[in-house]
């Protein structure tokens, strides 16, 4: 991937299921009124003298940002470092067991080359099977969990080394 | 019938949304309540809706949940779904026990509950069903699918809801799908054993509520069409079913009566059959419990189902449904789970920091949660079912948009952006739908979100407009403000990065 030249400034980079919108700094004047419920209310006079109207919620705590807009209510990470391009940076949380659970099936071994969407394992929690894929194309460095083990949240599950694209650089 | 009412105490051996719903019967009946909890689970919502609360090692501890309704007086129990609904032993220690069960007696739960005896039953009563086999773990898979025939679907053949399901296509896929099912046929119910039943292209999911008196009067409640499933999970259901023929609605309420007539069947359940394109059906199961979707039927006939299972269990001499009702209107339920429908719906684990519902005409919400609730994964990930209610099914749907839109659940992440979706998707609109549609037609949307909201978000941001975290979000026991905190936004697979 090219990292492309920052015409306008990001913000923030906001993760949501895996799609990342980068939300671009903005001059343009809102106005806000905070109402009970957790309602806001913004408003914005627009080029043609009417008015744009939003009702929403939106909520933050740490680097979680969850927001109840335009009919969907879409929960996401805040990335503050909004390094272009790259794929560094995310691929360990992608890699890290988020909920209880248990290896039930290791499906690659250290030193393979995988592609992105390449299922490395499966794991078992709430009486069901998920597949963990490769975030991105790479080579499994480690294998950090053995089958049948019990997972607690945070834990590493495997090191992936990214293929370097060409001239490509590891941060 | 009502006035021949004793005072009871009705337990529910169960937890969460369906706990509440039965209490609230309850209530309004003024009989008294009893609920139980198991470890892990005592922030849960039911804990509150009852007279009182009793601890019980786990929701399948049989003997656990007997001594607590001797212990509390209890009278009745009902089992909700899930857990001990259909297990005839909890129904039989009941009998031994003289307490009510609200639900079969353990003799017709074993007949219906079994899926062979139950598909023996129905060609008894000339009801069709799909070719079928069972096997024992470890038994000779491949003689009997290829006596069933491919593509075929191998299930656990104890229990339902999905657990232990595969399709297999093929005859070299057979071994590894074996393997797998079992294994969580084993962790879900400690039983192995699979069943094999030949699988429909493009089928519909439809079933028949019925009610019967235990004497062999029974009616029909209408159906519901549930094809909007995934890993055979219901997540979308309706009352009654759209572009359903005439004639093949009439042959689903004659086979479904001709079965509850045949084993006496006694209070609600539900006789689930796959329907083709031209129209044709075929049994599949029993399910001898009240349902999740029941509401659906409860909002277009206006039977309080669980009211009408404590009244026949007051009363069990009586027929307290006698006609099978018509229906009016339309009726939809979502399930809101905390899973990402985007990241191959893992699990959204998390502290429930705000909760909204939405109100206004025709809108029902059977709420499993509470603002500062922690949901974990030990239990079922269904946070609430949100169910509309209109004159019209187009109405249903618009108004299922403005439920969804009001709907705000913050601190976890949970599949409404993507129920709201599928209240934009022609098929669904037009009902033209079948039960693998979900995973094949419509699992590669992605979260979408408008330029100017992106543009207001930011402003809000800057503005200081968001409301902040209450900082006590932590789950898994980690400590607050522990940097290692797992954030259940971030999911692994399908391509996390860019």
């Amino acid at each position: 991937m090219s990292a492309k030249p920052d015409s306008k400034k990001v913000a923030f980079s906001w993760k949501v299921s895996g799609t990342r919108f980068a939300m671009q700094e903005v001059e343009s004047a809102w106005r806000f009124e905070k109402r009970p419920g957790g309602w806001v209310i913004a408003e914005r006079t627009l080029a043609d003298g009417g008015v744009e109207r939003h009702r929403f919620q939106a909520w933050e705590f740490r680097t979680r940002f969850q927001a109840a807009i335009e009919g969907r209510n879409l929960a996401g990470e805040v990335l503050l470092k909004t390094r272009a391009g790259a794929a560094a940076g995310s691929g360990d949380s992608d890699l890290t067991a988020q909920f209880p659970g248990k290896v039930r099936k290791i499906l690659v071994s250290e030193g393979e080359r995988v592609a992105e969407g390449t299922p490395l394992m499966l794991l078992e929690a709430m009486k069901m099977e998920f597949s963990i894929k490769a975030p991105f194309e790479g080579v499994v460095k480690k294998l950090c969990v053995a089958e049948a083990q019990q997972l607690s949240p945070g834990q590493q599950l495997i090191e992936l080394d990214p293929v370097p694209a060409k001239g490509g650089s590891s941060e | 019938m009502g006035s021949a009412l004793k005072p009871g105490k009705v337990l529910v051996a169960n937890r969460s949304e369906i706990a509440c719903r039965v209490f609230q019967t309850c209530r309004e009946m003024g009989l008294k309540t009893v609920a139980v909890v198991a470890p892990g689970d005592e922030e849960a919502r039911h804990i509150t809706y009852a007279d009182e609360v009793h601890r019980i090692p786990g929701y399948l501890d049989i003997p656990s949940i007997v001594e607590v309704a001797r212990k509390s007086g209890t009278t009745l129990i009902h089992p909700g779904y899930g857990f001990l609904s259909e297990r005839p032993a909890f129904v039989s220690a009941l009998e031994k026990a003289d307490i009510g069960f609200l639900g079969p007696t353990a003799e017709t739960m074993e007949l219906m509950g079994g899926k062979i005896i139950a598909k023996e039953i129905a060609t008894q009563a000339g009801v069709p069903t799909l070719p079928w086999a069972r096997v024992a773990q470890g038994g000779d898979f491949k003689t009997a699918a290829a006596k069933v025939g491919y593509p075929l679907l191998l299930k656990a053949a104890a229990g339902g809801g999905g657990k232990g399901m595969r399709r297999v296509d093929r005859p070299e896929d057979l071994d590894s799908a074996a393997e797998s099912a079992a294994a969580e046929a084993i962790a879900a119910f400690g039983d192995g054993t699979l069943f094999l039943e030949r699988l429909l292209e493009r089928p519909r999911h439809i079933e028949v509520q019925v009610f019967g008196d235990g004497h062999g009067h029974g009616v029909h409640l209408n159906e519901r069409e549930c094809s909007l499933q995934r890993r055979h999970q219901k997540v979308w259901e309706e009352a009654t079913a759209p572009n359903l023929p005439a004639k093949t609605r009439e042959g689903l309420f004659t086979a479904a009566l001709n079965l509850v007539r045949h084993v006496k069947y006694r209070s609600a359940g539900t006789l689930e059959f796959l329907v083709d394109e031209s129209g044709e059906f075929f049994f599949l199961e029993m399910n001898t419990r009240l349902q999740v979707e029941h509401p659906v039927s409860e909002l277009v006939t206006g039977v309080d189902l669980v009211r009408a299972q404590i009244e026949q269990a007051l009363n069990p001499k009586a027929t307290i449904l006698k006609d099978s009702p018509s229906p009016r209107g339309h009726a939809i339920e979502v399930r809101i789970y905390a899973e990402d429908p985007y990241q191959d719906f893992m699990p959204t684990p998390g502290k429930v920091e705000r909760v909204r519902w939405p109100t206004g005409p025709g809108i029902r919400v059977d709420s499993g949660i509470e603002e500062g609730q922690t949901v974990g994964t030990s239990f079922d990930s269904m946070l609430a079912k949100l169910i509309v209610y209109a004159e019209k099914r187009e109405h249903a749907i618009a108004r299922m948009r403005y439920a969804l839109d009001e709907t705000v659940i913050f601190g976890l992440g949970s599949n409404q952006a993507w129920l709201r979706a599928l209240c934009d998707s022609p098929a669904v609109i037009e009902g033209r739908v079948w039960t693998s549609w979900l995973g094949t037609h419509f699992a590669q949307e992605k979260p979408r979100l408008s330029a100017s909201a992106q543009d207001l978000l930011v402003a809000a941001r800057k503005a200081g407009v968001i409301s902040q975290g209450s900082g006590q979000a932590d789950i898994g026991g980690g400590a607050p403000g522990a940097s290692s905190y797992p954030s259940p936004f971030v999911r692994y697979g399908s391509g996390g990065v860019q």
